[in-house]
């Protein structure tokens, strides 16, 4: 079975190290970017299956990348999860708008984060 | 007939003795021809004279009189006459001449004068006069003062004079004939016709004496011979039918007057048939006579049926007939006026009503022998009367009884009528007075009263007048009309006392507004001020606006009368602002005075402690807002550490990964710096929290600035991005009173954020120098510099402009708000400022002790 390929679009360098090797482990195979500029370029050559999205990003925030991904027929299969620390209501109903796939809180448990991306492929 | 025939033979036959007479000697012709026309004249005279008694026409007695003088003329021109040798030959003809034209004038004139006396009677003795003065002064112009125009000239013949003078003789008679054809009628034909006729031959005749060349030629002959008949028929026309029938003169006008009552006769007859009087010719029997066609209708018959029937035969009446006795025996007339009569036989008619009169006819011996009765029909009249009467009570009755005062005036300001409740007012008689001495202490209905300009009938302009009458308010209403068939006055008084009283009550709590201690408006329909209290007044002083009381109309009052004048509202509630205060209006409308008031309510206080308490709600919401903002960041900030440690440890953990000893020492190391910056997010926001509910303490204690600083900034001279950090020190600055440590944190987090937002390898500038009475430190950077909009904005909690700077450099976004408070408290001030040509400038400063 083809590994799964996993982007995660996120500025803090040390939860994309903790993400990378976490699901690197898992058997995904993981790229990141550390903004929605060079996240948007990534999901061009990657082509991952699944984009966890950060939502707090410098100059292009989440929700602008997760609606530019899902606005583009090319990348119609692609799973966006947005993640942010940002757990209030509003933030989920902005999710179901931009249609994002999934929302993860921080803080989170890697067991947990990497059970939900496992359960949605 | 015969005489006639007699008379024309016995002419015919003198004619011809005449003519004989003149082919013997014309001189004897020529005496005999003028005697007889003076014996003629003379007779004229006399009977015309002697008859001017009995005749009413002085056509004749004029003539006759102007004739006696004609035939003395005549009978000087006789015997004046050429041969006959009374006067000295050297006149020759022509005296006889002058005096026969004298005669011609004289009967021309006197003949043109006549006709004006047919209807006209003259004073004979003054005619005589003048005629006799006029006649001497022509004799005496011929004889006495020889002025008089020749008239005959020996071997010439006549003279101009003369014949002109018969030319103009002429033109009197022809005036005469036209004079006499005009008034024709006055005349018995045959008199009239034999006047004409001799008038006629007497122009005839002057026509002959225009042309004879001398005194015995044929044309003077044939001149004489006409004037001779001209003559012959006034005497004729006067004298033989004056004799003949003399009543044909005398009595004419008697005729005339018959004639005159013939005429009257059946004039008489007419109005007696067409009268609407019912008139009866009785005998002393009362038979009648005669009805007229009136008094046959009256009683259904014909005329002719009544006559020799008995009145009361045909109308029993006991009581009539004998009043009709009682008139016959005293032979005095009577008469009634309305008096009821009821026809027998005829119900349906009912009572009628007559005016009549019963008029006794006496003969010669005083007896009566007829009555003439002449009735009029007063039925309708009457009935007309009557009613008449009832309406006049009833008005009467009205007028006295209707609760006005009443009272009729007539021109001359006559008090004609007055009703009782007017007398009851008054208290006194005042009918028969003149208005204006019952009226006197009413100046103002004296002014305005219509008797000063005169009635106006056709105009039914009322006038009215307020006045006051011992106590009592009246108000007085004018009317012009028709009293007894004069123009009059018809004045209604009305007491108005006690409506005045009640209005002056309305006055006086309509006065209320005007101290009402609010402010109190109103307007015209078009927005205008017609009223407005003393409140408003007071109101406008105390907003030192100079009497100008539109302020207090709303700038809408156009849109808000229109709505009012739709009539689906009457209140409207409105809100201005005048200058700081606030007035809440109450604006009515009020359509009975075509007006709209408004009601002024200070509601300034009401207004401040509703904005005090927007604004505290404002206040409340907004830190609401901030605290809710707060705690989302504050949650963000504390779990992106967390995780970050959380998820490390975790991955420490994990033997599945297999991380090596490098990796196992970094992640350790990120967990040490992450529980670290978790730490000093904790403790800013305590501070934070701290500040903002004031609990924030502060140890003060002297400290040297540059002291401070240098023991500080050791931990910032080795940074990742080698930036040279400079200290300049200004020698002996004096102490300040400050807790340390909070100074500390404030230069830390500005040079922290310095250094995030410096390019490597750039410089930090920082000084401190005494400025006035403050100790001023600096902090310069060759940074990205702060827009100057954000240079406030910096110091506000969790602000952050947008960068480039990544997040792990990122700090708790609270550092910069915490600086300014720590500074506040020590009585200083924080700002920035632009470091020229790159960077900002950090400065603050903290007074000296």
């Amino acid at each position: 079975m083809k590994k799964k390929k996993i982007l995660v679009i996120e500025d803090e360098k040390k939860i994309n190290q903790l993400l990378s090797i976490n699901f690197a482990g898992e058997g995904f195979q993981v790229d990141t970017a550390t903004s929605g500029e060079q996240g948007l370029e990534k999901v061009d050559k990657f082509m991952p299956d699944i984009v966890i999205l950060d939502v707090r990003l410098p100059l292009m925030d989440g929700w602008e990348v997760c609606r530019r991904i899902k606005g583009n027929h090319k990348y119609k299969d692609i799973l966006v999860v947005m993640l942010t620390a940002l757990t209030q209501k509003a933030d989920m109903e902005k999710a179901k708008v931009f249609c994002a796939d999934g929302f993860i809180g921080k803080p989170f448990e890697i067991d947990d984060i990497i059970k939900k991306i496992k359960d949605m492929t | 007939m015969y005489e006639k025939y007699v008379n024309i033979v016995f002419g015919f036959l003198l004619l011809i003795a005449l003519y004989v007479i003149n082919t013997y000697n014309y001189l004897l012709f020529h005496s005999i021809a003028e005697l007889v026309i003076s014996a003629i004249a003379f007779s004229v005279f006399i009977f015309t004279w002697n008859a001017r008694k009995y005749t009413d026409n002085h056509f004749y007695l004029f003539l006759g009189i102007s004739f006696i003088f004609t035939g003395f003329i005549n009978l000087f021109h006789i015997i004046s006459y050429k041969g006959m040798g009374v006067f000295p030959e050297h006149y020759g003809a022509n005296i006889s001449t002058q005096l026969w034209i004298v005669m011609r004038y004289v009967t021309g004139i006197s003949f043109f004068i006549a006709p004006f006396f047919v209807k006209r009677k003259f004073n004979e003795k003054l005619v005589v006069t003048i005629f006799f003065v006029i006649i001497s002064a022509l004799f005496a112009s011929i004889f006495y003062w020889n002025i008089f125009p020749n008239c005959y000239i020996d071997g010439i013949g006549l003279t101009r004079f003369k014949k002109i003078s018969e030319y103009i003789i002429i033109l009197f008679f022809s005036g005469s004939l036209y004079l006499l054809w005009k008034i024709r009628k006055e005349f018995d034909l045959n008199i009239f016709k034999l006047l004409i006729l001799s008038i006629t031959l007497s122009i005839i005749a002057e026509l002959f004496f225009t042309f004879y060349a001398n005194a015995y030629d044929t044309a003077n002959l044939l001149g004489h011979f006409f004037i001779l008949i001209s003559f012959y028929l006034i005497y004729k026309s006067i004298l033989i039918i004056g004799i003949n029938k003399p009543h044909d003169i005398i009595f004419r006008q008697l005729k005339q007057g018959e004639e005159r009552l013939k005429e009257e006769k059946s004039v008489i007859a007419a109005v007696i048939e067409n009268t609407e009087a019912h008139l009866a010719y009785l005998d002393s029997d009362f038979n009648f006579i005669f009805v007229n066609s009136t008094y046959a209708k009256m009683n259904k018959h014909s005329v002719d049926w009544f006559v020799g029937k008995n009145h009361f035969r045909i109308l029993p009446n006991e009581e009539n007939e004998f009043i009709f006795k009682k008139v016959r025996d005293t032979g005095e007339p009577i008469s009634f006026k309305a008096k009821p009569f009821k026809f027998p036989g005829q119900p349906e008619l009912g009572v009628t009503y007559w005016d009549w009169t019963l008029t006794p006819i006496k003969d010669s011996a005083g007896k009566v022998q007829h009555l003439v009765l002449s009735l009029v029909d007063v039925t309708e009249a009457k009935r007309v009367e009557e009613m008449l009467r009832e309406s006049n009570n009833f008005s009467q009755s009205l007028l006295q009884t209707i609760p006005f005062g009443m009272d009729i005036v007539d021109e001359e300001g006559n008090i004609l009528f007055v009703n009782k409740k007017l007398e009851d007012l008054f208290r006194e008689k005042i009918i028969g007075k003149k208005c204006w001495s019952v009226y006197r202490d009413d100046k103002k209905q004296c002014i305005i009263c219509p008797l000063r300009k005169g009635i106006n009938i056709s105009e039914t302009a009322t006038i009215e007048a307020e006045c006051v009458f011992g106590g009592k308010t009246l108000q007085v209403t004018h009317t012009g009309m028709i009293y007894k068939g004069k123009k009059a006055i018809l004045e209604i008084f009305e007491d108005i006392t006690d409506r005045k009283k009640v209005e002056e009550k309305i006055k006086h709590l309509a006065s209320f507004p005007e101290f009402n201690p609010d402010p109190v408006l109103e307007l015209d329909l078009s927005g205008k001020i017609i009223f407005y209290n003393r409140a408003v007044s007071r109101v406008l002083n105390d907003l030192k606006i100079k009497d100008d009381a539109s302020v207090f109309i709303p700038k809408d009052i156009f849109k808000i009368i229109e709505i009012f004048k739709e009539g689906k509202i009457d209140l409207t509630l409105w809100e201005i602002k005048i200058g700081n205060k606030y007035f809440k209006e109450n604006i009515y409308y009020t359509p009975q005075f075509n007006s709209v008031r408004i009601y002024v309510d200070d509601i300034t206080q009401l207004r401040c402690a509703e904005e005090e308490l927007k604004k505290e709600n404002l206040k409340l919401l907004e830190s609401d807002r901030k605290k809710t903002e707060f705690i989302s960041v504050v949650s963000h900030d504390l779990r992106t550490p967390l995780t970050s440690i959380m998820g490390f440890a975790d991955t420490l953990k994990n033997k599945k990964l297999k991380l090596d000893e490098e990796q196992k020492e970094t992640f350790v190391g990120y967990i040490q710096e992450e529980s670290r910056r978790l730490g000093r997010l904790i403790s800013d926001f305590l501070d934070i929290s701290n500040i903002e509910d004031g609990s924030l303490k502060i140890i003060k204690q002297k400290t040297d600035i540059n002291q401070l600083i240098s023991n500080m900034i050791n931990m910032f001279k080795i940074n990742k991005k080698d930036i040279q950090i400079i200290v300049e020190f200004e020698s002996n600055l004096p102490e300040i009173n400050v807790d340390e440590d909070r100074i500390k944190q404030v230069i830390q987090n500005i040079i922290s954020n310095a250094i995030k937002y410096s390019p490597p390898e750039s410089v930090i500038n920082i000084d401190a120098k005494k400025v006035n009475s403050d100790i001023q430190v600096t902090i310069r950077d060759q940074g990205v510099g702060i827009p100057d909009k954000e240079k406030e904005k910096v110091f506000e909690k969790h602000h952050r402009i947008d960068t480039h700077i990544s997040r792990k450099e990122r700090g708790t976004g609270l550092g910069l708000a915490i600086s300014k408070a720590i500074i506040e408290i020590h009585n200083g001030r924080i700002w920035i400022e632009d470091n020229l040509p790159v960077g900002s400038k950090f400065i603050f400063k903290i007074p000296i002790l």
